[in-house]
């Protein structure tokens, strides 16, 4: 049986690994690659690194970072953050990265992700989707860190990128960022109800019941979390335990 | 017994990841995209990414595909095929159109039942069903788990070809093959954790 991943999301900006509330307030929380290691000996399902500076800097994520991490990383990795280009991807899927995520340089050219679908497979091509709640039900898709506003809804552009060849939705609410009061169960369940590709929540989680909530309330394939991991004593495993004893399948 | 394993590169997919996982795994591999080599090896890896079309004109353009048949079927060289490296095995495939496969074993790569797995592609870790005879996996636990991402499999095996199977929703999945000096996985043991360095050092070491 398929297992419910459980993702530690590591945010960067540069060289340093941070974390955000609301997409802003940083802090910074050390050095990627001993960040990395941690979760490595722990045998985590995967691992996804946003750097998420690169787009307002107009720069892709390092390379020397991906070769560091991939050195010793014997699990799948995500590599995101300012990604224009497919040179660019083939540069980081070289340099040791499994999947990349795009998010503002893809909302600018949907005919990115047919690009990556078509020359690296669907299965590398996450489409990162960045929503703020615009109203009762209501969400709208932001990039650019955040910042910039598209008109179009979560929905509709995890649809259109479904069709594009993605190969899977990172879908992370810019409200719940960091606050560590849960998921937005009603943005995943929509956009997760509309789509036949796995679909990543992001986005909220402080504890281990928001875990199984998501799972069983949205209908997710996985779920991603960067403040629990850094802000709690909580772990990956001990978030897998929780959902097991939920009768929600996980590998451990 | 020597440890050196040839990767055969037909310029898709992570080869970064497969060096580093086959070093990982105590053996000394050698990429190569030349026919001569091929013929010479003492074990063959064929790791692979993406559309089954792609990888098939990948081996027409570099002109292996009759090496590799003979160095396999021919002078019966251990090989070990990954995900499309695995699924190119088969006589034929059908992503985005109709394509002729190595045919070293009898059977074919086909979509995965949309309706059955409800999403796809069918990624992240399954467990396998059943590892009987298959030798790869001894010493793992039961039913260990592996690193999936795929939305096409192989089937319509011949019945001397054995098989693990796993389960993704209603739809069986070819999870791994083996027949005589064949074997293959769908699953990326480059990316399954110490299951997936166990199965590299076994083919290293045993086959």
């Amino acid at each position: 049986m398929l297992k419910h991943r459980v993702l530690p999301l590591v945010l960067l900006t540069g060289y340093n690994v941070v974390k955000s509330i609301n997409f802003s307030t940083y802090r910074t929380l050390g050095n990627p690659i001993t960040i990395c290691r941690i979760y490595e000996s722990r045998g985590v399902d995967e691992l996804v690194l946003l750097d998420i500076r690169a787009t307002v800097e107009r720069r892709g994520p390092s390379l020397d970072i991906i070769r560091d991490i991939s050195g010793e990383c014997f699990m799948p990795l995500t590599i995101g953050g300012g990604i224009t280009d497919l040179e660019q991807v083939r540069k980081i899927l070289r340099a040791g990265a499994d999947k990349v995520a795009v998010n503002s340089a893809a909302v600018e050219n949907p005919q990115l992700v047919a690009d990556i679908a078509r020359e690296f497979g669907s299965q590398c091509c996450v489409v990162s989707i960045d929503a703020k709640q615009t109203g009762a039900g209501q969400y709208e898709v932001y990039t650019h860190g955040g910042k910039q506003p598209t008109g179009k809804s979560p929905v509709d552009w995890a649809r259109e990128a479904e069709a594009l060849g993605a190969g899977e939705i990172l879908l992370n609410s810019i409200d719940r960022d960091g606050a560590m009061q849960g998921y937005d169960i009603e943005l995943l369940k929509s956009v997760a109800d509309v789509v036949s590709i796995p679909v990543v929540a992001a986005g909220g989680a402080g504890e281990p019941r928001h875990f199984s909530q998501v799972f069983r309330e949205a209908h997710v394939s996985a779920v991603a979390a960067a403040s629990i991991y850094h802000f709690t004593s909580f772990t990956p495993m001990e978030v897998k335990q929780e959902l097991d004893s939920c009768g929600i399948a996980v590998r451990i | 017994m020597s440890k050196e394993v040839t990767v055969i590169d037909i310029g898709i997919g992570n080869l970064a990841s497969v060096l580093k996982a086959l070093k990982k795994a105590g053996s000394v591999p050698k990429l190569t995209s030349d026919a001569a080599s091929i013929l010479a090896a003492s074990k063959l890896i064929f790791p692979g990414v993406g559309a089954f079309g792609a990888g098939a004109a990948a081996l027409e353009k570099f002109g292996l595909t009759e090496p590799i048949r003979e160095a396999v079927l021919g002078k019966k060289i251990p090989i070990l095929g990954f995900c499309m490296g695995m699924q190119l095995f088969a006589q034929r495939g059908y992503e985005n159109g109709d394509f002729p496969g190595l045919g070293l074993l009898p059977g074919e790569v086909r979509q995965l039942d949309i309706a059955k797995c409800r999403v796809l592609p069918h990624m992240g870790w399954n467990n396998l069903d059943s590892i009987d005879g298959m030798r790869l996996f001894e010493g793992l636990p039961l039913s260990p788990h592996f690193y999936f991402v795929h939305s096409y499999h192989m089937t319509n095996l011949d019945p001397k070809v054995q098989v693990s199977y796993c389960q993704y929703g209603d739809e069986r999945v070819t999870a791994a093959v083996q027949l005589e000096n064949i074997y293959g996985t769908q699953f990326h043991p480059e990316k399954s954790l110490a299951n997936g360095i166990h199965v590299l050092k076994k083919f290293v070491e045993h086959a």
